[in-house]
């Protein structure tokens, strides 16, 4: 046991030196960071949806990330440190909870390394590929589907040249409008 | 009478309950210096969820107040073949992560049942569930807000023993490492089993004194949107020499959407009766692959301490360490927990819970210290 306790010791003390060179892609960085960091049991998991945001897969995080607006192609990619994301990692973004507590810094149980913040920022300032949503000739980004039976609704289709269409069914009481370059719900 | 009067009268008994005073349930904290398996106090043979009768007996030796120890104080006989319980929790206090918040919040409320037939039973933990977040801050139906997280069939070799052969097929945590109550702790939060990881699962266990061993196949719940994802095996094995000391090993295989996770590690966990003191500890690496490429290197680590003292009193001293990646520098994390816990009645504890982390630990970069102190309190029927 003691051994065993001098080998936690060592390694705790134990860090690494190299020099970053982890991939900045949306794969790696959920896998990596979003999902152990963010998608916990009563936070960004699919089984909890904390404040529609969901980081558990790199699909699930695309589609946050296009849909809520967390990072805004191509706007924040000339200044990452601003986009929504960053921004509610190192300062905090107003509580979505409790509007008019001020602001909240997230992860909300432990903080982010700053390593890990400046592989977000990285990967935004390098064209946040992956969670793209580019409006062209075909009005995509902005579409309005029918289901059978049920009211015509309203949807977010965007076109990422990395991972194709992100598709959001925005709730019956927005639209999909234009919003900084990216087609989103909007009331 | 209306179901929502019948609802209602439920939710006032148990807040009655929860009020008055009567211990809580045992914890690995437990082991070795009370018994040697998590069975012989647990209907389950990993421990957790409703007591046997040797359970119950330390639950009333331990508390401070004693008072009956069955469910309902032993009110509501039972048959011999049907167990049921619950567990209440809550906790408020101060958190700094790194900004400043005092905050309260609910932790469970799950009721369990658990029938046997000879060597055959089914357990069901059924309660109340974070509901899922409705666009627009909305608020979720009362089914929105309840699940059952547990539900098996198992059979046992020893037909109301604690001993043997267990095989059980169902919805149930796999089993893996210390699994320490307090999911917050390393190896828990970082180390494959977080909060809610319960999926549908077999296993084949066998449970003696001087040896466990645990072989569980699980895969990605298929019912509803869960917190791991991940389908996969995890074995577990410890030996004991002597009542005082355990050693044990892991495994886990796991795959999801594009990650591949291969965790090993080894546990530790030794008694000495001399201070009273139970030592344990648990270290794992993982090593990782993102879409078949090689991803970091990792190392998860807990080492916990625990003395009981006083007539009701158990303190805990943990050293957590994850290090999310091995080459590079301030990406490891650290953390001090003291818990200290009050058995107050056979059904009622106390936890003064309090944590401080630190990120990057003699590194130039590295990120905000953390940390919180709450007051836990635990209702078990």
């Amino acid at each position: 046991m003691n051994r065993l306790v001098l080998a936690g010791a060592l390694l705790a003390g134990a860090c690494g030196t190299a020099t970053d060179d982890r991939p900045p892609t949306l794969d790696y960085i959920t896998e990596t960071i979003l999902a152990p960091s963010c998608a916990t049991a009563e936070c960004h998991s699919a089984f909890k949806r904390q404040v529609g945001d969901v980081f558990d897969t790199p699909a699930s995080a695309r589609r946050t990330i296009v849909a809520n607006q967390l990072v805004v192609y191509p706007v924040d990619v000339a200044d990452p440190a601003h986009s929504f994301l960053i921004t509610t990692l190192t300062v905090g973004s107003p509580s979505i909870l409790s509007p008019g507590s001020g602001n909240v810094r997230m992860p909300y149980d432990a903080p982010m390394p700053d390593a890990d913040i400046q592989l977000l920022e990285a990967w935004i300032a390098g064209g946040a590929h992956g969670a793209q949503c580019e409006p062209n000739a075909d009005h995509r980004g902005c579409s309005v589907r029918t289901v059978a039976g049920q009211a015509e609704y309203a949807v977010v289709e965007c076109n990422d040249g990395d991972v194709g269409a992100v598709v959001t069914v925005c709730p019956s009481d927005q639209t999909c409008q234009f919003y900084r370059g990216n087609g989103t719900c909007q009331p | 009478m209306t179901s929502a009067r019948l609802a209602g009268l439920a939710v006032v008994g148990l807040l009655v309950l929860a009020l008055a005073d009567h211990r809580a349930s045992a914890y690995p904290q437990f082991q070795l210096s009370r018994d040697q398996t998590c069975s012989s106090c647990h209907l389950s043979p990993s421990g957790g969820g409703l007591l046997g009768e040797n359970g119950e007996n330390v639950a009333e030796a331990g508390s401070q107040f004693g008072t009956a120890p069955g469910f309902m104080y032993g009110k509501l006989p039972m048959p011999s073949w049907l167990a049921l319980g619950g567990d209440v929790r809550g906790a408020a206090g101060y958190i700094r992560t790194p900004d400043n918040a005092v905050t309260g919040f609910p932790m469970q409320a799950d009721l369990y049942a658990h029938a046997a037939y000879r060597g055959f039973s089914v357990q069901l933990t059924a309660g109340v569930r974070p509901a899922q977040w409705i666009t627009g801050n909305g608020t979720p139906g009362v089914l929105d807000r309840l699940w059952s997280r547990e539900h098996y069939l198992m059979w046992q070799q020893d037909s109301g023993g604690s001993n043997g052969l267990y095989v059980r097929a169902g919805r149930f945590l796999p089993v893996f490492g210390l699994r320490f109550v307090e999911h917050p702790d390393y190896t828990r939060r970082y180390g494959g089993m977080p909060l809610y990881a319960e999926t549908y699962a077999a296993a084949i266990e066998y449970v003696t004194p001087a040896w466990e061993a645990h072989l569980t196949g699980f895969v990605e719940d298929p019912l509803i949107d869960p917190v791991a994802h991940d389908n996969g095996v995890a074995a577990y094995a410890e030996v004991r020499p002597n009542p005082q000391f355990a050693i044990g090993g892991e495994a886990m295989l796991t795959t999801s959407d594009g990650l591949a996770k291969v965790r090993g590690g080894a546990t530790g966990k030794r008694y000495l009766p001399s201070a009273d003191v139970l030592v344990q500890a648990e270290l794992q690496l993982v090593h990782q692959q993102v879409n078949g490429r090689r991803a970091p290197t990792q190392v998860v680590g807990y080492v916990m301490a625990s003395r009981s003292f006083g007539a009701a009193f158990l303190l805990d001293v943990g050293l957590g360490h994850y290090d999310e990646n091995l080459a590079i520098a301030g990406l490891d994390r650290d953390a001090v927990d003291v818990n200290l816990h009050w058995f107050v009645t056979s059904h009622f504890e106390l936890v003064l819970q309090n944590r401080i982390a630190g990120i990057g630990l003699g590194a130039s970069t590295g990120g905000p210290t953390s940390g919180w102190s709450l007051l836990h309190g635990h209702y078990r029927l």
